[in-house]
This record gives C-alpha cells, structure tokens and sequence, in this order.
C-alpha cells in the first residue's frame, strides 16, 4: 500500500518535469515552423524608375501609357504596360551579360511610339538565400527617338541599387 | 425512504475517504523519507558511469537524404545527476534549392552536459534528460552554383565559387531520455533546438547547409539523436 501510493506521488512529479521539458520543446517546434524564408522579397534586383513630365508644366503627367521591353533586333515586344493610366514605370533591365536594353513607349493609345534606349553596366551583388545575388547597375546613359518625346533627364544618379530613387524623367509636350 | 438510504451511505462514503486520505497523508510522509534515503543511498554509491554511443539515424537517413555521415559520443556521470557529454561527427551534405547547389563535408564537435530531470532509483542512468551543448563544425564548402536574379526574382544567370575552408558554431537545447535495453546496452534519443550563433563565412554567404546543424538556416533549427550507447562502467 504505502509503496503504491508513493509510486503514484512519484509517477505525477516526474510526469509534471517530463511535460514542462517536452511542452517546450513542441511550443518551439512550432515557434520554428511559422518562419518563411524561402520568398524573396524586397531586396532583389531593382527596376529602372522613370517618371513622365510634361514639359510646359514641368509636373509629373498622368496618362495611358503602352510600354514594351524589345530585343536588340527591335523584335519580339514584351508586354509591360498596356492602357497603365499612371505618370511612372518601373522597367527591368538586363542580365549579366547584356549592357543595353530597348523599350518602346507609347503615350495614349493613337500616338507614334518612341524607342528608348538604356545603356549600362551591371554588377553582382550577395543578398540572401531566397534572393541569391542580384544584379545592379552602373553608368547608365540614355537615348530616344524623339517622335513624341521632347527630352529626357537623367537623374541624381546614374547608379541603379534601389527603387526609391527616380532615375530618369521623360518630357511630352502633354 | 430511499433518498435517505442514498444520503446517509454518502456521508458514509465521505467520511471513510476522510479518514483513508488522512491516513494515506501519513503514509505519504514515511514514503517520501523512505524513498529520499534510499535515492540518496543509491546516487552517491553509483557516480561516474562512462556511456559511449554511436548515431544508429542518420546511416538510415542515407536512403532519403543527400545528408550522409555519422556521429559518436561519449558521456560521462560527473555528480549525481549531471553529466558531461562530448560529441564528434563527420557529415557530408548538399544544398540544392531554391537555384542554389552547394557541397559540403566536415567534421563537427559538440560540449556539453545532461542534468537527469527523473531517474529509476535502481539505475540512474535510466531516465530523462534536459541538457545543452555547445557546437562547433570545420569543413569544406563549395558552391556548384548561385543563383543571379534579374528584376522580378527570376534567375537570369549562375555562378559559381571553389572550395573553400569554412567553419559555423552553434549552440543546442537538449532534450530527451536514456532507457536500458538489456545488459549494458541503453537507447538514447534526443531532440535537439539548434540555435545558430555565427561563422566564418566564403565570399559574405549566409551557410545554407552545414555539417550536425543541418540545411534550411535559420535563426533555429531543429536535429534528433537516435542512439545506442553501451554502459562501460
């Protein structure tokens, strides 16, 4: 009897310990399988911001814009923006490899287009597991067709790291 | 009638378990001294047991994972319920996600210490243990392929960098429990929370996989230790 009961008492105060132990061990397992890290976001190769103006204004203008990314032949259009009623683009350069990229851009739906052209070099650079390494830019240089465009203005920088610089400003007459 | 016959056999009832509970406290006390006397008997009579043990999960693992190797540890009761635990293992694995190839292989080192939560009083080495140790891996690394993203995350290009000596140091929560199988012969399984701590890294790379810490790093990850160990002495 007494040996039973102190069996008992000892069974509960080990199992008291033994849960605290394993009750944390499945709290942090589950602490653990929350986290996500294979998405990359935010950090990874940043687009080349361009805002419209217009020229007379000289304000930032809001209209529909049709942009295509095109390769070196000035063939196989990639869409980026169609009917984007918006006063600035965010246009993806090239790879590692490449040093120019061609866009054409187009102001309201009846308008003659203009090609764009962004001159560059690139460099890589580590960032994390999800986002491997990136691609930044260096010395870019740009050139247009002047159709409709007026003029363009580079701008502060002409080193591409991150998005929240506007790196170049293309002038309508509207 | 009968609603009295119930009432009165439950004050009878409660008044009997009254009496044994009182009784039983009692007991309880001369149990406890009892058991206390001879816990403190049997502890003192056994200190210093020598455990070794070998990693009987991972040679499994081969089958599923690239992760292959093996691990060996030793163990040793300093004082009661403490005991010193010295691992060593060699691992060779592969990381290849998310754009990324990377080899490595190496050996590792962990240091540390059980503390028995519960203990059979007739063997303490039987029980459960919570514990820590300290961790630290020297080894290889090369990276087969990185991956280079242009804007929008998709991978325009790869690189690609030769080996290179690396090391990582982490430190680990241990958790788990020793059972007698026959003889000398003790299971040992233990889960472990692994808590990254730094490295000396190859051209700024965060380890993507490193050896007895395992692939996927984060700020914590998680391995097991399934084991037998053989009781020297």
């Amino acid at each position: 009897m007494w040996k039973m009961l102190y069996f008992w008492k000892e069974f509960i105060r080990i199992m008291k310990k033994r849960n605290l132990i394993f009750g944390l061990i499945i709290s942090l397992i589950f602490a653990v399988s929350c986290e996500e890290d294979d998405v990359c976001v935010g950090e990874g190769t940043p687009y080349l911001t361009v805002v419209f103006r217009n020229i007379q204004t000289q304000e930032n203008s809001v209209d529909t814009l049709f942009v295509e990314r095109l390769d070196q032949n000035l063939e196989n259009p990639d869409t980026l923006y169609t009917w984007a009623l918006t006063d600035s683009i965010k246009l993806p350069l090239g790879g590692l490899d490449e040093s120019v990229s061609y866009f054409r851009i187009k102001k309201r739906a009846s308008a003659i287009p203009d090609i764009l052209t962004v001159h560059y070099n690139t460099k890589t650079s580590y960032v994390s597991k999800a986002c491997g390494f990136r691609i930044t830019y260096e010395n870019l240089t740009y050139e247009a067709t002047y159709n409709n465009i007026q003029s363009l203005l580079p701008g502060e920088s002409n080193v591409l790291e991150n998005e929240s610089a506007t790196n170049l400003y293309i002038y309508y007459n509207y | 009638m009968n609603q009295l016959r119930i009432f009165i056999f439950i004050i009878i009832i409660n008044f009997s378990a009254t009496l044994t509970a009182q009784q039983d406290s009692i007991n309880l006390e001369a149990g406890t001294v009892l058991a206390e006397k001879a816990d403190s008997l049997t502890s003192k009579k056994k200190a210093g047991n020598l455990f070794i043990g070998v990693d009987v999960f991972t040679p499994v693992l081969f089958a599923f994972t690239d992760k292959q190797g093996g691990q060996a540890m030793v163990s040793y009761r300093v004082y009661e319920k403490w005991n010193a635990v010295a691992e060593a293992g060699y691992e060779k694995n592969i990381y290849d996600e998310l754009g990324w190839n990377v080899d490595v292989n190496g050996i590792y080192f962990k240091l540390g210490f059980n503390w028995f939560v519960s203990q059979d009083h007739e063997d303490p080495s039987n029980g459960f243990y919570a514990g820590a140790r300290l961790a630290y891996a020297a080894y290889e690394q090369t990276v087969n392929q990185y991956p280079i993203r242009v804007s929008g995350n998709q991978i325009d290009s790869y690189g690609s960098f030769p080996s290179e000596n690396v090391s990582a140091y982490w430190f680990e929560i241990v958790g788990g429990g020793r059972i007698r199988l026959l003889g000398n012969l003790y299971a040992d399984v233990s889960v472990r929370p692994e808590i990254y701590l730094g490295s000396k890294k190859q051209e700024g790379l965060e380890p993507l996989v490193i050896p007895g810490y395992g692939k996927d790093i984060g700020p914590i990850n998680f391995s097991l230790f399934w084991g037998l160990t053989y009781k020297l002495f």
